[in-house]
């Protein structure tokens, strides 16, 4: 009996000792991870953030008069031009094409949607571009490919469209989250996605300026 | 009876090393890959940093300056190429306390502004500048980073 029960002692011990070096383990690397986790994500945070000030600083869409910029606030006329709104919403092949405000202002190997709301007249303007992408294992042309199918003209996108139109959606009309995460199904290295809300003033005229509000959604890849 | 103890304590002996070494090893690897993130000196850091003030100096509406001095006496190659920064240290270069040994000497980082294609040796501050250039195909914003 004296045998068999300084075995089982010897064994409660060892298997303390190992659970002892495991949580150990398991703290230093829950740390590492979680540091990482948290540096990594506030590095997207920190460059939509940049975005979106770089968009209301770009003579793209801000309102300028001679060789003043008004920074903060956007020209209806701009955003009319550079952007999808109700009046040219299946005009939305030009979505992937060369935009010239992402041309300007864009992170390589991110995919941008702008999403600009006249909080007073219910205006709503829409863009979604990329900027340069050849990240290795990345295909971008069956991601477009993939994007645009989702667009085919099914009860859902009908929804969505009608959704957007009466002002209802949020800022992803014509794609949700589970549409970009199908179309990046074969490509599992993303960074992470930022979305941020900018104030700005949306001048229509010489005397009429709504308040307004810029999304910035960023998804680096 | 003390025949059959001796194996065992020479197991938990030969466990605890064992143990002890892996610790060190982890806590080695989780401290040399942590530290670069927050060094001030690093070219993680620097990187990040320099690419940051790079692409918020877009901001101004007509023009700015940043200088940009991350430590007294490092010295750094930076180039920018397609929107990527790219930043390195020598082998070479004094190690203070903000740069530990087994550190990488090389990062890259984004920016989002167009136009700006440079490369710099031996750099050990910067100066980033932003202008707005008018002409009758109107505004054109002009960037460029030296060294100091």
């Amino acid at each position: 009996m004296k045998g068999a029960e300084k075995v089982i002692n010897e064994f409660i011990l060892a298997l303390l000792a190992i659970g002892g070096f495991v949580v150990i383990l398991l703290f230093f690397l829950n740390y590492y991870v979680q540091t990482n986790a948290v540096i990594k994500s506030s590095d997207v945070d920190r460059h939509s953030i940049a975005l979106g000030n770089l968009y209301l600083s770009s003579d793209k869409l801000a309102y300028t008069i001679n060789k003043t910029l008004s920074r903060d606030i956007f020209s209806k006329e701009k955003l009319d031009k550079e952007m999808i709104n109700q009046n040219n919403l299946f005009s939305y092949t030009k979505i992937f094409s060369d935009s010239a405000i992402f041309s300007d202002i864009s992170f390589p190997n991110s995919i941008v949607v702008l999403y600009a709301v006249d909080a007073e007249s219910n205006g709503r303007w829409f863009l979604i571009g990329h900027g340069s992408l050849w990240q290795n294992g990345f295909d971008y042309y069956s991601y477009e490919t993939c994007l645009m199918t989702k667009l085919k003209l099914d009860p859902q996108t009908i929804g969505r469209i009608f959704m957007y139109t009466s002002g209802l959606s949020g800022p992803f009309p014509l794609w949700d989250q589970y549409d970009f995460k199908e179309c990046e199904s074969s490509y599992t290295a993303q960074v992470g996605t930022s979305l941020k809300a900018f104030p700005v003033a949306i001048r229509l005229s010489d005397t009429e300026v709504h308040e307004g509000i810029l999304w910035v959604w960023l998804r680096e890849i | 009876m003390k025949g059959q103890e001796e194996p065992g304590i020479i197991g938990m002996i030969l466990i605890g090393i064992l143990a002890a070494a892996l610790l060190y090893l982890l806590i080695e690897f989780v401290f040399s890959n942590m530290i670069p993130l927050f060094a001030s000196g690093s070219v993680q850091v620097v990187s990040r940093d320099l690419s940051g003030l790079i692409t918020i100096s877009g901001i101004a509406p007509y023009k700015i300056t940043i200088d940009y001095s991350p430590t007294a006496d490092i010295l750094y190659n930076v180039s920018i190429d397609s929107r990527i920064l790219t930043a390195s240290t020598l082998e070479n270069n004094p190690k203070p306390m903000t740069i530990s040994s087994g550190v990488s000497h090389y990062a890259t980082a984004k920016t989002a502004i167009d136009n700006l294609k440079t490369s710099l040796v031996n750099a050990k501050s910067f100066e980033i500048k932003k202008t707005t250039q008018f002409s009758d195909q109107g505004r054109e914003n002009v960037y460029s980073v030296t060294a100091k």
